[in-house]
């Protein structure tokens, strides 16, 4: 019975340790000892024996790009630890190359964007932020009976707009030249509801009277819709490089901003920092106004 | 903008260019094909562009006229103005501060409608003897007597009925003022100068209070008028 055998307690056997003229070798060990050591020298070893049957059955051919960047010194692989052993010096350098790099990415991103903007003149943004266009006119009867189409001696389609604004006569010769001649591909920027409108009525007054049937005026129509189309997503597309090289220029100022304030940091001068980063910006320092030499 | 350039691709090293458009065999008087170029003409940096885009109704400047350009600076509007003028044109570019000056010279060379004069346009009777009668005076001068000196190059070189278009700039001539205000004295000291205002337009979306007026000089008195 269990009470019976706890009368009597049983010792608990101590394990025997290294004697006192042996302190020197260790300590004494035991199986528990023996087979850490045991099992940590077999991982070492089937390592070591992988690694072994791996290259012997190493393809000859095999490539890595890593490869460009490191060497073979007599049958050793030579591993590239420079990027681990630099110089101050040689940091500063590489850091000014950066500087330079990022500097000449906004250079470039800015003129692309002003050349772009030469010729990219927001036209089809429908009167935002347009000025104001006043005429002058000789009495105050002129002024309440002012007619904005007949003043420009345009169609009252066209009277709203500034830009490409024809008059009547531009009209019926655009009307004429894309009517009667049509083996010339050249147009001069005309608008296919204008053409519609007037074709009827300066058919009669063309050089070249030539009786164009209803088809053929569909197909002019359903041409220079086409025509319209793709200028519209040429010119969305210019639109929309213009605006991705404007912000990637305030991503390198950004940038710049960054790498000329860690510059700053790590040169002279007792300084303190004045504002912490935020929102992309970099930290503010202030130094102390003394002299630097 | 585009308009074509008068001066062919070879002789120009490098400029804003943009593809040669081509035009059809049949459309020429030779029978070749020709190919003409065009050159970029930039709104935010010329006023005559800025107006053309603007809407204005009439710029006055036609191919065969003869215009007198105060305030040339270094000659990249002056040579558009060139290109519209054609050979049978003239631009007279009147320029004071010899550095833009030197550049409108180097413009001068390659354009041969274009008479350079390195003068204050203040003087108009400095240069009496190298311009003649002109049809049209664009003034960009930026100067706060800046109606004072068209009025001056008016009465000796443009010709009766011809036209002054005039670009003005509210902060340089009175920087405390409203713009509106300072474009409407401009037109009324123009009035007393026996300018008829035509049109007045705003550069808005490439210049900030910046207005282009476009005045009539000496009109001649129609018979049928009310």
């Amino acid at each position: 019975m269990s009470s019976l055998r706890n009368a009597v307690k049983r010792i608990a056997h101590k394990e025997r340790s290294q004697p006192v003229d042996r302190q020197h070798l260790g300590i004494l060990e035991k199986k528990k000892d023996y087979k850490q050591r045991a099992i940590d020298y077999h991982r070492k070893e089937d390592r070591k024996n992988a690694m072994k049957q791996k290259a012997s059955m190493r393809n000859p051919d095999e490539f890595y790009f890593g490869m460009h960047n490191s060497k073979m010194e007599d049958g050793k692989h030579k591993s590239n630890e420079d990027y681990r052993n630099l110089s101050p010096d040689l940091v500063k350098v590489m850091k000014d190359q950066d500087l330079s790099y990022i500097r000449m990415q906004k250079q470039k991103d800015t003129k692309k964007a002003e050349r772009l903007q030469a010729f990219l003149h927001l036209l089809d943004s429908d009167g935002v932020g347009t000025g104001t266009h006043t005429v002058f006119v000789g009495s105050k009867k002129d002024a309440r009976e002012f007619n904005v189409a007949d003043h420009f001696g345009t169609i009252p389609e066209m009277a709203g707009r500034a830009f490409n604004r024809l008059r009547k006569s531009d009209i019926e010769k655009l009307a004429q030249r894309k009517l009667g001649g049509s083996s010339t591909s050249t147009s001069r920027g005309g608008n296919d509801d204008v053409q519609v409108d007037d074709s009827n009525d300066n058919s009669q007054k063309q050089q070249q009277q030539k009786k164009l049937t209803v088809d053929q005026l569909n197909k002019l129509q359903r041409k220079e819709r086409k025509l319209a189309k793709t200028l519209a997503k040429a010119r969305s597309g210019s639109y929309k490089e213009l605006e991705s090289r404007r912000d990637r220029a305030d991503q390198m100022k950004t940038a710049e901003d960054h790498l000329v304030t860690e510059k700053l940091v790590a040169g002279k001068g007792r300084k303190r920092k004045v504002k912490a980063e935020d929102d992309g910006r970099p930290a503010q320092y202030k130094w102390r106004r003394k002299r630097l030499g | 903008m585009l308009w074509s350039h008068l001066i062919p691709l070879q002789v120009l090293p490098s400029m804003e260019r943009s593809e040669l458009a081509s035009k059809a065999p049949s459309d020429t008087p030779g029978g070749a094909a020709v190919k003409t170029e065009y050159r970029v003409w930039n709104p935010f940096r010329s006023k005559i562009a800025a107006a053309i885009l603007g809407g204005v109704d009439d710029i006055w400047i036609k191919p065969g006229s003869k215009v007198l350009y105060i305030g040339a600076a270094a000659g990249t509007s002056v040579s558009h103005v060139s290109d519209i003028v054609g050979k049978t044109g003239a631009v007279y570019a009147v320029e004071f501060s010899h550095r833009p000056g030197r550049d409108l010279l180097g413009v001068a060379k390659l354009r041969t409608n274009i008479i350079p004069i390195v003068e204050d346009a203040r003087h108009p009777l400095k240069y009496r003897m190298l311009i003649g009668m002109v049809d049209c005076i664009f003034a960009d001068v930026a100067q706060p007597d800046q109606a004072r000196i068209v009025a001056l190059n008016a009465h000796y070189f443009l010709k009766n009925g011809g036209h002054a278009v005039i670009a003005v700039k509210a902060s340089c001539i009175d920087s405390t003022a409203a713009p509106e205000a300072v474009f409407r004295r401009e037109v009324s000291k123009l009035q007393k100068e026996n300018f008829k205002p035509l049109e007045q337009l705003t550069l808005e979306p490439y210049e900030r209070d910046h207005a282009v007026v476009i005045a009539e000089y000496r009109p001649k008195k129609s018979k049928s008028s009310d």
